[in-house]
């Protein structure tokens, strides 16, 4: 399915856990940490294997042609170190809105820049102002032709190391939505004393990265540095955040593949009170409990990645969800993993080369960089209105329904929609599909059409129950599907009924946006289960518990624990035999994924 | 060696907590040289730190480790919680690498040592020294009876052989109370403490592992120790040889209960650290902590801390009142509030974003809280260990308690009432299903129907917990032997989590319901005590919800008071050293 | 608790009846069968652990409807060990 050759490439270039290549072993990537380094020579493996032209759309003279590809390539490299994967992966975040807002001549330059080597960073945040982007000081102002650039960025990933920097900055005195504007500004050809760059930060985790900032002093820039139109900075990052948001699921899925690894390697091989921990049903029931997160992570990661393509128009919402949802899941793993190793995951050095202690600290940046979980949950609660209509209507006039129905002229609009939202939704779920270049044109700051995916939860809670009637599922899992259909019905309700001004966003709508992330999440394990072949007889590439269905009911269960419900104690077997698979696959290198292929590969 | 004299609450609590606040001086002040500022560098340079030792040793917190018998001030555990909570909140690393780990090794000497062994250990925390703990080995975790060090009978006296590893001070300490095997048969009566005195120690025969770096506490010194056919005198057995293991048990209630309880410290510099931040910080145009999110996860922390202080009092408290019990609520003491202090350090540093993971500028401090907050989940012991040691009592419990016995007396609860010196010599090691705080849920409740209608969410909560003890009853008394063990199944695991929530909401009832006279009103408006119900994590596995709103604004409004008067943060306000905001 | 072959209780067990209840109780709490139990063999050898052997005693008590040392088990650690720490405590019925 999504495991394509350059994934699976990469995979092999950097080993497996035991037989890395050498600039990724662990104890040279903890020992990096320690000496706060930047990790130069992991970095420069990933150059030779030309990672960065995966960043630049095919369009534009590069690789990235799916944007799953891009998450699972930089899940790769997170899976074995954060620090690394921040570093190199940022360059991407510094060039998306070149590619969301420029010029196809502005793109395929930035492109060949970046193939060629150079390092992006993005220039957003500044000092006292965090994610307030509209209170940015940062001026640019006519001249001659060009502009001048002035003040400061801070707490920038790659802004002493990198070579290009998109720079928003503030081309209106008055600023608002429109007083900004965005400048790719090469470093390089900047005049000597136009710009400063400021000390590294020391940060809690990634200790190794480049986070800094830059000053600028007058510094000259040409026109063509300009992306997109004057006043157009704040929409062009606010869509192009829509696509980096998601692809930095990457991080926590990389993390939570360790942080799993590791738990179910410790289980295994620990011995307490006489026997080995995996021995013991409590533990296998974390092990379990842990495994179920980390493919609701995955699933919920690899439908909205696939929704770049396949739903631009709803990215808004999709980026906001994936964001908020994806990283406190890892979170969540990491949480039950250091709970379970104890001391041995608080020692730095003395166990598993202090890879999980370090995991740790540098997966707490993910949920606050590129838009906090508070600033994605609020981009979702804007938009509960829409949410709410859009998925009354889908309610009430479900596209399964059109086929057969007379349409008349009224509905016919609407009827429609459905039916393009339909097949859009399954072009994201079946992975198998092939999807069609991304057009960032489509992107939109607001999504007209809702959350197609939960609009789609009744009908898919259906189709699972015929699943179970057909006797191909469990009774359990259409049971719960079920519920999580109840669940979704009366958060919509909720959100319906939702009063707020803008300024004020009462704090039971972050309980509300929290469920809502939940039901998407659970809607995309749904789909993925009903829109994709789960071969009985390839054994061996698909991994067994992806095959037999177990995935989704342990997911779902999940889902709905989080939510709230209180379930019966025997459908929590599902998480122990989704623990016995984890601990029965051979070797201590297997992950626990949907995919086939290299992210599931015991040995290279 | 206990003495019947009882100490004077009204001179006890506040003043000596308040000297080492006043000693140490306002945490943020850049000019203090015992301030976050030096505190963090030595951090960054994984030291302890030096001019904090010195300044506890001019303070002579050792002192509070010893009992009056001895020469020093050890009379009332929530004294010393309180006290050391103020190191706490400072540094952890202080805390637990000049303070605690010392008072671990001496609580088990004041336990089970002899005479000489006592005058020995006081003699060492009144001179400032060091005594160190060590009972740990990698191998072994929480399971001490796989203890392989050992100390076996051998020309005059004892033969040391083995290794202890991650263990606080062992290479600075004086001595090192140890935890040995001294018998190679299987059973409980195998293992012994020893009082090693490094004096005693010939050469050549025992050496010092290399340090264990870690992710937190990077100033304490982990240490390891190996010893090669070492000969020791038999006198430093301490207690009778091969009663290690019950004198373990008994020293665990004491210690699991105060450590977790110290480390609430940490969630009142966590808190005030956000509020500051925040207060501060222009987000959209005004100040964030005009957003209600904000203000409800704020609010939502200060309950927390509020909960985890009313359970560790009324666990504290019954050190001294009810020891016979004391076996269960130490573990559910531990078990409760390291989880609770945890998830809100980590809610506060999603409300911190980007600031949180700074090492440098006025908010550093957070982030090292956050790495040494970590061991509150494993240190000592466990959450699992603790559930551990509850299960087998459960079917105890449910026949001999928990369908209603005698509810614990009123002052375990009243924050005025005097306290009995700490009874080590009533410890036990097992409290055979026998308690009476369950019963008293019920009871209070009952004897205030006016908490009824104070709160839908005392009623709610309420009810709840009278239920599921309920329910409790009649699913532990038939639990088979194989669900009491550590191979029990998940879903009795979460019993334990169930019955020690009885517990916590007990405690807060009645502390509640005894403190109506207090003349802090805060103490007297049922809105705590609805406010910390609503945070037990009721179901486990599953975070409690956000406050109600009224409660929000209720719990905010003291946040701010507090803030604002440099206030301390939990049940009984306490001045601190900072400066008043407002006066600045 | 699971049936017991002896119903009675207390005061009433006979010497032999109460060695026949102890072996089957600790069979129980072992998951093995009462006759695999050697009277004279340290508990422990069986994997019963310390803290749980805590609880065996409270319940023997219930039973026998007397008083133990909670740690009696650690000191007589076989079957016939407790048995005389139990004589010790209760009068023998007839």
């Amino acid at each position: 399915m999504s495991a394509t050759p350059a994934v699976d490439a990469l995979d092999r270039r950097l080993g497996t856990p035991g037989d890395e290549h050498p600039a990724y072993l662990p104890s040279a990537l903890t020992a990096l940490d320690r000496q706060e380094a930047f990790p130069a020579d992991a970095c420069r493996v990933l150059d030779d294997f030309g990672l960065a032209a995966h960043y630049v759309p095919a369009t534009a003279g590069g690789r990235l042609r799916d944007h799953t590809e891009l998450l699972q390539l930089l899940r790769t490299v997170a899976r074995r170190d954060l620090t690394v994967a921040v570093g190199h992966g940022k360059t991407f975040l510094g060039a998306a809105s070149v590619w969301v807002g420029g010029t196809p001549e502005q793109a395929r330059r930035t492109g060949a820049s970046i193939t060629a080597g150079s390092v992006a960073s993005w220039g957003l945040t500044e000092r006292g102002h965090g994610s307030d982007l509209l209170a940015g000081e940062v001026s640019a102002v006519r001249d001659a032709g060009g502009w001048r650039l002035n003040g400061e960025k801070w707490l920038i990933n790659n802004a002493t190391r990198g070579d290009l920097v998109c720079v928003l900055a503030r081309t209106s005195p008055d600023g608002g939505p429109r007083g900004f504007s965005l400048f790719l500004v090469d470093k390089r050809q900047l005049p000597e004393g136009a710009h400063t760059c400021l000390p590294k930060v020391p940060t809690h985790g990634i200790r190794g990265a480049d986070i800094s900032g830059i000053t600028f002093h007058n510094a000259r820039l040409t026109d063509d540095t300009l992306v997109g139109e004057v006043g157009a900075g704040v929409e062009i990052v606010l869509k192009a955040l829509q696509i980096t948001r998601t692809v930095c699921a990457a991080l926590s899925l990389g993390a939570g593949d360790t942080a799993v690894r590791i738990a179910v390697d410790y289980a295994r091989h620990r011995s307490l009170y006489g026997r080995t921990l995996a021995e013991l049903p409590r533990v296998r029931r974390i092990l379990g409990e842990i495994s179920a997160a980390q493919l609701l992570a995955e699933a919920t990661g690899l439908v909205a990645s696939r929704s770049i393509h396949a739903l631009p128009g709803e990215m808004s919402v999709i980026s906001a969800i994936t964001k908020a949802l994806v990283p406190d899941l890892a979170q969540h793993i990491i949480d039950r993993t250091a709970e379970l190793l104890g001391v041995r995951g608080f020692l730095s050095e003395q166990y598993a080369d202090g890879t999980f202690a370090k995991l740790e600290r540098d997966h707490r940046v993910v949920a606050i960089f590129d838009g906090n979980t508070a600033v994605n949950r609020n981009a979702l609660i804007d938009q509960f209105p829409l949410l709410a209509t859009r998925y009354r209507r889908a309610r009430t006039q479900p596209a399964a329904t059109t086929a057969t129905t007379v349409v008349t002229a009224a509905t016919a609009t609407t009827a429609a929609t459905a039916v393009t939202a339909a097949t859009a939704v399954t072009a994201a779920t079946a992975l198998g599909r092939d999807l069609g270049d991304f057009s960032p044109r489509h992107l939109s700051l607001i999504s007209s059409d809702g959350c197609s995916l939960v609009q789609s939860l009744p009908e898919a809670a259906a189709r699972i129950t015929a699943e179970a009637d057909a006797g191909r599922l469990p009774r359990e899992t259409a049971v719960l599907a079920e519920l999580i259909r109840a669940e979704a019905d009366a958060l919509h309700e909720e959100l319906a009924a939702q009063r707020r001004t803008p300024r004020d966003v009462p704090a039971e709508s972050f309980a509300l946006a929290e469920r809502y992330e939940l039901c998407y999440a659970a809607a995309a394990c749904l789909r993925l289960w009903l829109d994709n072949p789960w071969p009985a007889g390839r054994a061996g590439e698909m991994p067994a518990a992806a095959r037999n269905g177990l995935w989704l009911q342990a997911c779902l269960r999940l889902v709905l624990t989080r939510l709230g419900h209180r379930l019966d104690e025997a459908g929590a077997t599902a998480y122990d035999r989704l623990a016995d698979h984890a601990l029965d696959v051979s070797g201590a290198t297997s992950l626990t994924t949907l995919l086939p292929g290299p992210a599931s590969r015991s040995t290279s | 060696m206990t003495s019947p004299t009882t100490t004077s609450a009204a001179t006890a609590l506040p003043h000596r907590a308040d000297a080492v606040e006043q000693h140490l001086g306002d945490p943020r002040d850049p000019a203090n040289p015992l301030g976050f500022r030096q505190i963090l560098a030595a951090d960054e340079r994984a030291e302890m730190f030096a001019d904090g030792e010195r300044a506890l040793d001019a303070y002579g917190l050792g002192a509070e480790f010893v009992p009056p018998e001895y020469g020093g001030r050890l009379t009332r555990l929530d004294e010393l919680v309180e006290i050391m909570r103020s190191v706490y909140r400072r540094d952890p690393c202080l805390g637990l690498g000049y303070g605690a780990s010392s008072f671990i090794a001496a609580v088990n000497i004041w336990t089970a040592g002899s005479e000489e062994q006592r005058r020995h250990v006081a003699g060492l925390l009144l001179d400032h020294r060091k005594v160190s703990v060590a009972y740990h080995e990698l191998a072994h975790g929480n399971d001490m009876i796989g203890t392989e060090f050992e100390a076996m009978p051998g020309p005059g006296g004892l033969v040391l052989n083995g290794r202890k590893e991650v263990v606080t001070n062992l290479q600075r300490s004086d001595a090192v109370v140890m935890f040995a095997r001294t018998d190679r048969g299987p059973g409980s009566r195998s293992h012994s403490q020893l009082l090693v005195d490094k004096d005693r120690i010939p050469a050549g025969r025992m050496r010092y592992l290399p340090r264990f770096a870690s992710s937190g506490m990077r100033g304490v010194q982990l240490g390891g120790i190996e010893f090669h056919d070492c000969p020791l005198p038999a006198d430093s057995v301490v207690g009778r040889p091969g009663h290690g293991l019950e004198t373990a048990l008994k020293c665990f209630q004491i210690t699991r209960t105060t450590l977790v309880a110290m480390f609430q410290g940490m969630l009142d510099t966590g808190l005030r650290t956000t509020l500051r931040h925040l207060s501060t910080r222009t987000l959209y145009g005004r100040p964030a902590t005009e957003l209600p999110e904000v203000r409800s996860v704020l609010a939502g922390v200060h309950a927390d801390l509020l909960l985890c202080d009313a359970f560790a009092t009324v666990g504290t408290r019954a050190l001294h009142l009810l020891p016979a019990e004391t076996p269960l609520y130490a573990q559910a003491v531990k078990y409760f509030i390291s989880r609770v202090l945890m998830d809100a350090m980590h809610r506060l540093s999603t409300l911190l974003g980007a600031h949180f993971y700074i090492r440098e500028g006025e908010h550093a401090i957070f982030q090292k809280l956050l790495r040494d907050i970590q061991p509150a989940g494993f240190g000592h012991a466990a959450r699992a260990a603790c559930q551990m040691s509850l299960l087998p009592q459960l079917p105890l419990l449910a026949r001999r308690s928990w369908p209603g016995v005698e509810p614990a007396p009123a002052d375990l609860f009243r924050l005025d009432a005097d306290l009995p010196p700490v009874p080590f010599d009533r410890l036990t090691v097992t409290a055979g299903g026998r308690e009476s705080l369950s019963s008293s849920l019920a009871a209070g409740l009952d004897a205030a129907p006016e908490l009824a209608t104070a709160h839908p969410v005392i009623a709610k909560v309420g009810a709840h917990l009278r239920d599921d003890l309920r329910r409790l009853t009649a699913e532990c008394a038939t639990l088979p032997p194989v669900e009491l063990s550590v191979a029990a199944g998940s879903a009795s695991y979460d019993l334990t989590h169930r019955y020690v929530n009885v517990l916590v909401g007990a405690a807060c009832v009645e502390l509640w319901r005894h403190n109506r006279d207090h003349p802090d009103p805060f103490l007297a408006d049922p809105a705590w005590l609805a406010a910390v119900l609503a945070r037990i994590p009721l179901h486990p596995g599953v975070q409690p919800p956000r406050l109600p709103h009224d409660l929000d604004r209720r719990l905010y409004g003291e946040l701010i008071e507090r803030y604002e008067s440099a206030t301390s943060l939990g049940l009984v306000r306490r001045r601190l050293a900072e400066p008043h905001p407002k006066e600045k | 608790m699971s049936s017991s072959a002896i119903e009675k209780s207390g005061p009433d067990l006979s010497a032999d009846e109460l060695t026949l209840w102890l072996r089957e109780r600790i069979a129980a709490h072992l998951a093995m069968s009462p006759d695999a139990i050697d009277v004279d063999e340290p508990l422990t050898t069986y994997g019963l652990d310390s803290i749980y052997a805590l609880t065996v005693v409270a319940e023997i008590e219930d039973h026998l409807g007397l008083s133990l040392e909670p740690t009696v088990m650690w000191d007589r650690p076989t079957v016939s060990g407790l048995l005389e720490a139990i004589a010790a405590e209760r009068p023998l019925a007839a």
